[in-house]
């Protein structure tokens, strides 16, 4: 099992939380770590798209680069942070505590640089 | 004697007649021009030779003179006298037709050797008289013919009726002897007329070769031009098809042109019409929105609120500073197309962290959005916590907005 992959479980023991992935530039999953209900390539779609619209908007903007999406739907909620050219993305359900999760996110994206490619 | 059968010849009355003429005219020419003809026909070579002996006494000059003389020489077989007359013949620079006959028979007759005169009739093999002369020799020869043949008609008959009268015979056989020499001068005549024949023909097949050239040439001129005309036609025919395809498609493209600005001035007109009725619309919103965009304002780090129809459409906003506007307009149309790649559930709210504010969409009804610009120190809790106090305000405020199309 690689590092990367426990990182992504051990989000999945957070209560609320249905499934982890990093996610490359252009949509393609490195790894997920997520329960049979999640639409993991869905997923992997939806950040790709919505980070590249973001990161267009904010240079327009002048507020530069997108550190953090959080999309909100009626049953969960889908949370992703970019670290280089990559985003850890957090599938939640709707309940979750958000403060929680966001802190864990940005602990574990350091380590998630550290291991690089 | 029968009284049937004159006693003279035709050629004897001939020379009666012109011996009662130069009785009274010894001198006269013609006369004795005819007289000496006559003599040399009928055989009196001696009277013959002294007639033309006299003419050219009279006309020394007068070549014919000289060539009768010559012809009574030879009738008479003085060849020696011939070969004196030939000699002056000779030096005439262009003999006349009598002359080349006279010299033609002496060298075929004549048993003396002249080296002379058989070059002179080998260098003038080809000779050719002018026609008119030929034909005129022709005539006058095959006259002369007929006159001998009377002539021994005539002694035939005197003879049958006097059979004891041998000169009569002897006459006859003179006078044939006569008629054929007549004959050979006769076909050299005729070989003269054949080759004028002969070049007749050959300018008659020259000029009807030279007519069918000019036929043919004329023939392929005229298919050219015939050719040049269809390809003219066809080329005609060409450019006017590629003008009338030219035309049509002109057309076509006003056609289209026409129909695209009718299109677009009524989609204008119908956007106008529909721009103020939504302004008139929303207007009477803004009482509801302007306390919850006040109160957001209002809360820490947030420069602009607007409330986004989905086709981009502004119905209401603040701001408390300067705010690019009409690009948080199209991020709502934009973030429709973006977040509907996972089609599996509906999207309430979204919210970018960006490295100096934030941006958050929240849809209030499938028609209407709200957007809010923050700056650094924004406040991710506290402005989703807005929405969450201010979701049912909103819901209601645009319950009663138009729907958008």
């Amino acid at each position: 099992m690689t590092e990367v992959k426990t990182i992504l479980e051990s989000f999945c023991k957070l209560d609320g939380v249905r499934g982890a992935l990093v996610v490359e530039a252009g949509g393609q999953v490195q790894e997920s770590a997520c329960g049979p209900d999640v639409d993991v390539e869905g997923i992997a779609r939806l950040v790709d798209a919505s980070s590249t619209l973001g990161r267009q908007t904010a240079s327009t903007l002048g507020l530069e680069g997108v550190t953090q999406s959080y999309v909100e739907y009626e049953a969960f909620t889908v949370t992703a942070e970019s670290f280089g050219d990559r985003a850890l993305v957090v599938v939640a359900s709707a309940g979750a505590n958000l403060g929680r999760l966001r802190l864990e996110i940005r602990k574990n994206k350091k380590m998630l640089e550290s291991l690089g490619g | 004697m029968s009284a049937d059968v004159d006693l003279l010849t035709p050629l004897e009355k001939r020379l009666q007649a012109a011996e009662q003429q130069l009785e009274t005219t010894p001198d006269d020419v013609l006369t004795l021009a005819d007289y000496g003809e006559a003599a040399l026909l009928r055989g009196r070579l001696h009277e013959a030779m002294k007639c033309f002996q006299r003419l050219s006494a009279l006309e020394p000059e007068n070549l014919s003179h000289c060539l009768g003389l010559g012809r009574a020489y030879l009738e008479s077989g003085l060849h020696a006298e011939a070969h004196g007359i030939a000699q002056r013949v000779m030096r005439e620079e262009q003999p006349p037709l009598a002359g080349h006959l006279l010299l033609r028979t002496l060298a075929r007759t004549s048993h003396q050797t002249d080296q002379a005169l058989a070059a002179w009739v080998a260098a003038h093999a080809s000779w050719l008289p002018e026609r008119d002369a030929v034909e005129a020799e022709r005539s006058r020869l095959a006259e002369v013919i007929g006159q001998l043949e009377r002539e021994v008609e005539h002694l035939m008959a005197r003879s049958k009726e006097d059979a004891n009268e041998p000169v009569l015979a002897f006459s006859m056989c003179l006078a044939r002897e006569r008629q054929d020499r007549v004959r050979e001068s006769l076909g050299i005549v005729e070989a003269w007329a054949q080759q004028y024949d002969a070049l007749d023909t050959e300018r008659q097949r020259q000029e009807d070769e030279e007519r069918l050239r000019l036929e043919e040439a004329a023939r392929l001129q005229r298919a050219e031009e015939e050719q040049r005309e269809r390809e003219e036609q066809e080329r005609a025919r060409l450019q006017a098809e590629e003008e009338e395809r030219q035309l049509r498609e002109e057309q076509e493209r006003a056609r289209l042109q026409a129909e695209e600005e009718e299109r677009q001035r009524r989609e204008a007109e119908e956007a106008q019409r529909g721009t103020r009725e939504r302004e008139q619309a929303y207007t009477a919103l803004k009482g509801q929105l302007d306390p919850l965009i006040a109160s957001l304002l209002k809360t820490k780090g947030v420069t602009a609120a607007l409330l986004v129809a989905r086709d981009g459409f502004l119905v209401h906003e603040g701001h408390t500073a300067e705010v690019d506007i009409p690009t948080l307009m199209n991020f709502v149309v934009g973030a429709q197309a973006a977040l509907s790649t996972y089609e599996k559930a509906s999207w309430k709210t979204w919210v970018l962290e960006l490295a100096k504010g934030i941006l958050v969409l929240h849809r209030i009804t499938p028609d209407y959005f709200l957007v809010i610009h923050g700056v650094t120190g924004a406040n991710f809790g506290l402005l989703t916590l807005f929405i969450d106090k201010n979701r049912g305000q909103l819901e209601s405020a645009f319950a009663s907005a138009p729907a958008v199309s």
